[in-house]
């Protein structure tokens, strides 16, 4: 069928318009079809690889040794075929120190105490014996391989080439038996006098990324990296079922819930079982103390020594708080249990870690009540039960994304439930908002500029990793939360957290989502997108410092010299002779820092009138100029201190004169800390 | 105990007899501290002079103004801090060169020679400062054997070594009383020696050093209950102090000069403290009869 179309124009008949109309409405439903499929195409995001355990283990306290064996059943995700598999053997990090992760951490090495003791703190993990499912040997089959840090003395990466691949979507069964000697206290892991903690402390199988999931284009690939200094860890979801068997003196903790616990002779079998979790960590000493406490459908463990049994409050508060506010902000929390791990003095390198459903905390007897470290830090590590529990992103690769997201919860939670501006300290005066710490830590730390989120954990080998994945992700999360507003903040940490829970996403995943939410709500109000936000904040390392430079008022001039022809020269007026003319003011802004946000200017006049201004922040300068009866006497850029990233909120504002009083002020302390100084040194003379 | 009180009543009233002293002393102080305040006010004025960023916090401790301050204009403040060192350094010594005139002229002499303050000063001041460099080592040595001691009793201060800080909060409570006493001893030592040295055998220091030390373990019952009244003094003083610094802060100029008084009120009674506890250590000498000669 066809049309005749005479000079462009449809001829109007019957059939003619049916026609048209027909081929048109084919066409709507072909591309409302293909939007639909688009849009279910782009939601339906690749799922993650499965990989259950059923794992049995013993643990030696006399030989510090571990026995175990593993069924590992591994689906692969992806539609490539896998001939070969990777896992993770973290405890041969220890194994040397010519390993990638001791050797990246000389002074660790030595503060662990080699020469100490007769017991060797060195560890490693050697698998014994290794089948698939249908009993063929694979022992022959395994080598140990690290392409990116080229060192071939790190163990950390197993490989093993199966005798028969494993189909797309099919399911893989490992036998494994092996034995891990247990080293001596190292980061996250070990034994130190009878108490013991295990974490990463079973082979463990790597990341197949299929094609569509994170950075994966065209294909999938695996996703192992060896055990680094820096950074942490990646693994899929499965179902872990764990007995452990220890001396019967001893009380165990783990991730999960307890389904059985039996004694036979000496030792104690104890099995925990946990669904949907990407990894599972254990505890056991012959001194724990074990209290319990209900927060809604959660039951709470806190495992502690003797002489913190008072602290207990302490983390029940902590964890309750967190708790609440997650999951009234973010979503629920899908586990029946969460266990705390006080972890004595003498283990303190494996207190600060998460896993799942499991943490570790730490606190000291002699804190004053003021000082939250010990709340903060279970905050923190509960936070992770969303991010990077739940949320599973690449720890080692992007860092940021639970480290920066976590660490801005975590000011949000302290500040909420242990009084705002002195959440974290309050004492003698002294009072210090998480929020506001973990800025000047951003600030005071090092070198802001030392790098940006978007360098892998190991690529921070010159410093900066705490600086940049926690402290500078929280102070551009506080920003982008005082610039989009909290609800809509909220809103897109929900969105992020059912969209993507249980899964792998990466940075583009989460840009997407906020780019969506704050479009819904706030239509172009930034922007088509927040992608020149993201431009210099994830990816720049560009610092962020607005300054009002200078406020200038003087009298309106009428014009002078030869304004009408040669004959009459008007004179300069002189300001004395104006007090009817008009003032004239100028603020002048600079923008002295890399990062360009926009401004929220007032200015406030000699009348206490407010003006309000509004500053794309591009400009090196912005000038603001004032013609009326009052003078500017004040200019105060951003208020509301809403720009977190701005690196000092002194020069933010200016007064037109010199403000007396802070100089006497602070003139008075420094003459009241001399003179106190002075007269308690003159008490040695 | 009613011979402690009697001493220590007594060497306020000495010390209120001796106002002018008790005040040169506090406007020395004063002086030096304004002194080493102008280049820091100078570098207020120069960066945070015109901002209006901490009056927001009406001048109650704002940690985000300070670590800005800090972060921003911090390298300021080194040559401040470094020139204060200085200060510190020389105000020292200056009490040491007053404590010889104190010592020797804060109860006038029963016979007819009246030591000016300044000629005592001079006199003694090479051998006030001798013994106030070895008080100092003392403390030093001091410290160092408790240390010492509480490394030794805790059995290693390695974190991997300790069973529980449990254990290590209850030694540091029974030996951190131990210590201070041993430091009141020291600085009460330091001061009787210097007094006995100016009053009695003035020929040879390290003859007097321990029939001094022999002499105040046997009057310790009296020395060091006057002592300790006289650090309660100072601690009534500064409770006192830190309730009433917390009613001047707010963003009226009176307040700041009401808040400059007070300082300068506690300034002046800690110096009064000083200066008795020193009058004291020669009212105890006269108390317990010793001649001005040692024999």
């Amino acid at each position: 069928m066809d049309f005749c179309y005479h000079d462009g124009i449809l001829p109007l008949n019957k059939k003619s318009i049916s026609l048209y109309l027909g081929m048109h409405i084919k066409t709507g439903i072909c591309l409302i079809i293909l939007l639909g499929f688009i849009r279910a195409f782009s939601q339906n995001m690749p799922a993650p690889g499965r990989a259950d355990y059923d794992i049995q283990v013993s643990l030696d306290p006399a030989l510090k040794q571990l026995l175990g064996s593993e069924r590992i059943s591994y689906t692969n995700p992806s539609d490539d075929t896998l001939h070969f598999i990777k896992m993770h053997l973290y405890y041969n990090a220890f194994k040397n120190t010519s390993s990638t992760f001791l050797s990246g951490t000389m002074p660790l090495s030595e503060l662990v105490g080699m020469e100490k003791d007769d017991n060797c703190p060195f560890s490693f993990t050697e698998i014994t014996a290794i089948k698939d499912k249908e009993g063929r040997d694979l022992m022959q089959n395994i080598s140990y391989h690290d392409t990116e840090a080229d060192n071939p003395m790190d163990e950390t990466v197993l490989i093993v080439e199966l005798i028969s691949p494993v189909f797309p979507k099919e399911t893989l069964v490992l036998d494994l038996d092996w034995e891990s000697r247990i080293p001596g206290i190292m980061p996250r892991t070990g034994s130190n006098k009878d108490f013991y903690f295990f974490a990463q402390w079973f082979p463990k199988m790597g990341v197949y990324e299929p094609a569509g999931l994170r950075y994966r284009q065209e294909t999938g690939a695996w996703n192992c990296h060896p055990y680094y200094a820096n950074g942490e860890f990646y693994a899929d979801f499965g179902h872990y079922d764990v007995t452990i068997s220890v001396p019967s003196d001893y009380l165990v903790g783990a991730s999960g819930t307890l389904k059985q616990k039996k004694q036979h002779g000496l030792y104690t079998n104890w099995n925990f079982e946990l669904e949907n979790v990407i990894d599972f960590a254990w505890t056991c000493s012959p001194h724990f103390i074990e209290q319990k406490k209900q927060a809604g459908n959660v039951e709470i463990t806190l495992l502690s020594y003797p002489d913190h049994e008072h602290c207990a409050e302490k983390y029940f508060g902590s964890v309750t708080s967190a708790l609440e506010y997650l999951e009234d902000h973010v979503g629920l929390y899908p586990y029946k249990t969460i266990t705390v791990v006080d972890v004595p003095i003498h283990g303190l390198f494996t207190g600060g870690m998460e896993y799942p459903t499991l943490i570790t905390s730490m606190s000291f007897c002699f804190l004053p009540v003021g000082v939250k470290t010990t709340q903060t830090l279970t905050v923190h590590e509960f936070i992770h039960q969303y991010f990077m529990q739940m949320i599973a992103t690449n720890e080692t690769e992007e860092p940021w994304m639970d480290e920066g997201i976590t660490s801005y919860y975590e000011g949000r939670i302290v500040d909420h439930y242990f009084g705002g501006k002195r959440g974290l300290i309050d004492v003698m005066g002294v009072k210090i908002s998480n929020t506001d710490y973990n800025r000047w830590e951003y600030f005071a730390g090092g070198n802001p500029s030392i790098a940006d989120n978007t360098y892998r954990s190991w690529e921070f080998e010159n410093g900066g990793y705490k600086l940049i994945s926690y402290n500078k992700t929280a102070v551009w999360l506080n920003t982008l939360d005082n610039i989009v507003g909290r609800q809509v903040m909220d809103e897109i940490m929900k969105t992020y957290f059912e969209r993507w829970k249980f899964n792998h996403p990466a940075a583009p995943d989460f840009e997407k989502v906020v780019n969506e939410v704050v479009h819904k709500y706030h239509g172009d109000k930034f922007g088509e997108n927040l992608n020149w936000f993201f431009d210099q904040v994830l990816r720049g390392s560009g610092v962020c410092d607005y300054s009002v430079v200078s406020i200038k008022n003087r009298k309106k001039r009428m014009d002078a010299g030869y304004l009408e022809g040669f004959e009459i020269c008007v004179p300069v007026q002189s300001d004395e002779a104006s007090d009817s003319m008009e003032n004239e003011g100028i603020v002048i802004i600079e923008r002295e820092g890399e990062i360009i946000m926009p401004q929220e200017i007032v200015i406030i006049l000699s009348d206490g009138t407010k003006l309000k201004e509004l500053w794309d922040g591009r400009s090196r300068t912005f000038r603001f100029e004032y013609s009326g009866p009052e003078e500017i006497v004040q200019a105060v850029i951003d208020p509301e201190y809403k720009i977190q990233l701005d690196k000092n909120f002194i020069n933010n504002s200016k007064s037109a004169h010199t403000h007396k009083l802070t100089l006497r002020y602070y003139f008075t302390r420094f003459v009241q800390w001399m003179q106190n100084s002075m007269e308690t040194a003159a008490w040695l003379s | 105990m009613r011979r402690i009180f009697t001493i220590y009543l007594n060497a306020w009233q000495l010390v209120i007899k001796r106002r002018l002293l008790w005040f040169f002393l506090f406007i020395v102080n004063l002086l030096i501290a304004i002194l080493l305040s102008i280049p820091f006010n100078g570098l207020l004025k120069s960066t945070v002079g015109d901002t209006t960023a901490f009056l927001n916090s009406n001048f109650h401790f704002d940690f985000v103004m300070i670590g800005d301050f800090l972060n921003n204009y911090g390298l300021g403040l080194r040559p401040v801090f470094q020139q204060s060192l200085v200060f510190m350094v020389v105000y020292y010594i200056i009490q040491v060169f007053f404590s010889g005139g104190i010592l020797d002229t804060i109860i006038p002499l029963k016979d007819s020679e009246q030591n000016s303050f300044w000629k005592s000063c001079n006199r003694w001041f090479f051998d006030m400062f001798r013994i106030s460099i070895y008080a100092l080592l003392a403390q030093a040595v001091l410290l160092g054997l408790f240390l010492f001691f509480f490394i030794v009793l805790l059995g290693g201060i390695s974190p991997f070594d300790i069973e529980n800080e449990g254990n290590m909060i209850i030694i540091f409570k029974i030996v951190f009383p131990i210590y201070l006493f041993f430091v009141a001893m020291i600085l009460c030592l330091r001061d009787y020696i210097k007094m006995k040295h100016i009053h009695g055998d003035r020929k040879w220091l390290f003859k007097t050093i321990p029939q001094t030390s022999a002499w105040l373990v046997r009057n310790l019952h009296l020395i060091m209950p006057l002592f300790l009244l006289h650090i309660i003094s100072f601690l009534v003083c500064n409770y006192l102090y830190q309730w009433f610094k917390y009613l001047w802060t707010g963003e009226h100029g009176w307040m700041i000069f009401c808040l400059f008084l007070t300082i300068q009120l506690f300034v002046f009674i800690r110096i009064g403290i000083r200066l008795a506890h020193l009058t004291s250590v020669r009212l105890v000498n006269e108390f317990m009869g010793e001649k001005l000669r040692m024999t």
